[in-house]
């Protein structure tokens, strides 16, 4: 193969850069999405559970049943709701969402737990969110088991016995101490995004050549098949990239969260996904008759099974085994949970080798299809 | 250049599996003429034009385009060529402007050269208020006259016209033509297909191609005096209805036949028009008491060529 004319690639890019620029449509999916993404998956499609609304109906009014409501409305998770005069309320109260959950302490509670003898308190939880109800019902446990722990050191202390724990529990969350779902959800969010630009828009952007004739003219010019490709990939490249920097510059800015490991092999991980992303989009150009097609094309096999295989949303752990198998061949799972590694954990190459190699085969199988193809076309 | 001829085809064929989209077609183009390349859609025109302008390599037969053999140097090739096609193929979102340059660097023009063409595509264009504009907002003859000049920016030996005139308004057909003419005058080759069979009258020299078949080619003139060797006249006469039925009896007519208010006779083969002919008519309809007001040698048109020439074919298929 001759050398490549620099000057023919620059051309065809700018050339490009242009029509981006020119299309509006595009350019808001290139810009306004994933910001708007981000949003949304950092702030209203959050998993974390937060401020429910707890109803109280304390029946027993004492200085211990107020103790145990303080426990459980000091907390970030639980939020004082309204108090509940009567248990007949509390289905029309759960009905009606005015409460998430109602805490019922019972006439005798503070007489039985002072008398020694064990006191059974209720919580109802909503359990239209399966998700929500799980986390109030483990921090009802938690809460609960605590407020245990110091009422019986409590008791023994005045009983004049030693203070003594079997077991002290410290959790201690690592790589992400404050639990949040949007730090966890920045990978996927690059992923994502990677995925509907660099798939997508390449696709469509050779197809609407064909489409308009504009091919057939650039294939009779001497223009080399390498300058094209190059010249018409590289802004999609580039803006890909800096959809990737943006993403992570707003998730700290909006949200804190920083890559905690090498911004080297972050980048290098992401060019190579890219190069593999770039080429299926090539590779769909070729089988596409017209825009449309390449459009549904490129959603079908790029941005649906990442949202749905690639452990973005659902953990590829709890899938059925036959879906967990399923996503071994979507790039997108091995490119997500090597971002995870890298932004979230700070691991280096030891921990994520295996994604490494999965997209080294993804990429090379793809360029090699696509090669081939495009020689086909051509000739 | 050994031979003077731009393109010189040889025995030129291409198969699609057990489809033969070129059928051996053999023909050679001199340098600066215009040459009409005519056939409907589907007979072979694009197959044939994607092969000489090196897009497609051929199943057998070679070609040598601007001197270069299309089977071993197509690359060569496309620097000497230019092309335009049917329908519009610059790019509409990008400014005219912006198309030109766009173009002139694909083909490698010299930045200087590239700078003395463009102004003088633009002067000649009159696109001197709309070089900023975006390209989708130009008339489409201008359009069609921009995507001309794009394609000559390299100043191509050779220029492929596909369908060039295809959804434009005739009074910018005709300009395009004598655009075309000048290009030839100065010496570029002009190889064209059209399915408007009257544009062929501009061409030098045409190739007819049916059924992936060349079935004729020559100039506009030989190939309407090949095909048709009797002479078809056109008398304006007093009383045409009584005239049609008389004229068969003049020794030099074989047939005769009505047309609106004239009366159109074929002369007998070997018989051509003359002065002394025009006599004969004249004293013999005076003799049965009509008045010849005018008479003329019916042209044929390259449509009745074409047509005479495909009825031939479809008879000797059957």
């Amino acid at each position: 193969m001759k050398s490549l004319n620099f000057g023919r690639m620059k051309v065809v890019a700018l050339k490009e850069f242009r029509q981006i620029g020119r299309d509006r449509r595009s350019l808001g999916i290139y810009i306004f999405l994933p910001i708007f993404m981000l949003l949304m998956f950092g702030y209203a499609l959050t998993y974390d559970v937060k401020e429910v609304r707890l109803g109280i109906l304390d029946q027993s009014r004492t200085a211990d049943s107020r103790e145990f409501i303080s426990k459980f409305t000091e907390t970030e998770f639980f939020a004082y709701g309204m108090t509940v005069d009567r248990y007949g309320d509390a289905d029309y109260l759960l009905d009606k969402r005015i409460v998430v959950a109602i805490l019922v302490i019972p006439p005798d509670f503070s007489r039985k737990i002072l008398a020694g003898s064990e006191s059974q308190v209720q919580i109802l939880v909503d359990g239209s969110n399966a998700n929500e109800a799980t986390q109030v019902q483990s921090y009802f446990s938690l809460i609960t088991s605590q407020f245990n722990q110091k009422f019986r050191m409590d008791f023994l202390a005045r009983n004049g016995q030693n203070q003594y724990l079997p077991m002290d529990i410290r959790p201690r969350i690592w790589y992400n101490p404050e639990l949040r779902s949007s730090r966890y959800l920045v990978p996927g969010l690059i992923v994502y995004i990677m995925m509907l630009l660099a798939v997508i828009s390449t696709a469509v952007s050779i197809v609407r050549e064909k489409e308009r004739r504009t091919l057939e003219q650039l294939m009779i010019s001497p223009i080399k098949p390498a300058e094209l490709i190059l010249g018409k990939t590289i802004p999609y490249l580039i803006i890909s990239l800096i959809a990737a920097y943006g993403i992570l510059t707003a998730a700290w800015f909006l949200f804190g969260a920083t890559v905690a490991g090498s911004h080297l092999y972050l980048f290098l991980i992401v060019l190579l996904f890219l190069i593999g992303a770039l080429g299926l989009g090539l590779l769909i150009s070729t089988i596409a008759p017209n825009q449309s097609v390449a459009f549904m094309i490129a959603a079908f096999v790029s941005v649906l099974p990442t949202i749905l295989l690639s452990g973005f949303i659902f953990p590829i752990e709890s899938m059925h085994p036959f879906l967990q198998a399923v996503s071994l061949v979507i790039p997108g799972r091995y490119f997500l949970e090597a971002l995870r590694f890298i932004i979230i954990k700070g691991a280096g190459p030891e921990a994520w080798w295996p994604d490494l190699v999965g997209l080294i085969v993804f990429v090379t199988i793809v360029l090699g299809i696509t090669r081939t193809k495009l020689n086909q076309l051509i000739r | 250049m050994t031979n003077g001829f731009s393109i010189d085809i040889k025995n030129l064929t291409k198969k699609f599996g057990a489809f033969t989209a070129v059928d051996d077609v053999s023909f050679s183009v001199k340098k600066g003429e215009i040459f009409g390349f005519l056939g409907p859609n589907g007979s072979g025109k694009s197959t044939t034009i994607r092969m000489l302008c090196g897009l497609m390599s051929p199943t057998s037969g070679t070609a040598e385009v601007a001197g270069f053999d299309i089977n071993q140097n197509p690359e060569q090739v496309k620097t000497k060529i230019g092309y335009m096609s049917q329908r519009f193929s610059l790019y509409n979102d990008i400014t005219v402007s912006q198309n030109i340059d766009f173009w002139g660097t694909l083909y490698k023009v010299s930045a200087s050269d590239m700078k003395e063409r463009k102004e003088t595509l633009i002067a000649d264009l009159n696109l001197e208020d709309w070089k900023n504009r975006l390209t989708q907002t130009l008339p489409g003859g201008i359009k069609q006259r921009l995507a001309l000049g794009c394609a000559m920016l390299h100043q191509p030996e050779i220029i492929f016209l596909d369908e060039p005139t295809g959804g434009v308004d005739p009074v910018s057909r005709r300009n395009f033509w004598s655009v075309i003419d000048q290009l030839s005058a100065s010496g570029t080759t002009v190889f064209v297909t059209t399915h408007f069979l009257d544009e062929a009258e501009y061409c030098q020299n045409v190739g007819m191609i049916y059924n992936a078949k060349l079935i004729a080619l020559g100039s506009p003139t030989a190939l309407r005096e090949n095909t048709f060797k009797e002479t078809s006249i056109e008398l304006d006469v007093s009383n045409p209805m009584e005239a049609v039925s008389i004229i068969p009896d003049h020794p030099d007519v074989a047939e005769s036949s009505i047309f609106g208010n004239l009366v159109h006779a074929i002369l007998k083969p070997g018989i051509s028009w003359s002065p002394d002919v025009e006599t004969s008519f004249r004293t013999f309809l005076e003799n049965r008491h009509l008045v010849l007001k005018s008479a003329e040698p019916v042209v044929p048109s390259l449509e009745d060529v074409f047509i005479h020439l495909i009825d031939q074919i479809s008879k000797g298929k059957a």
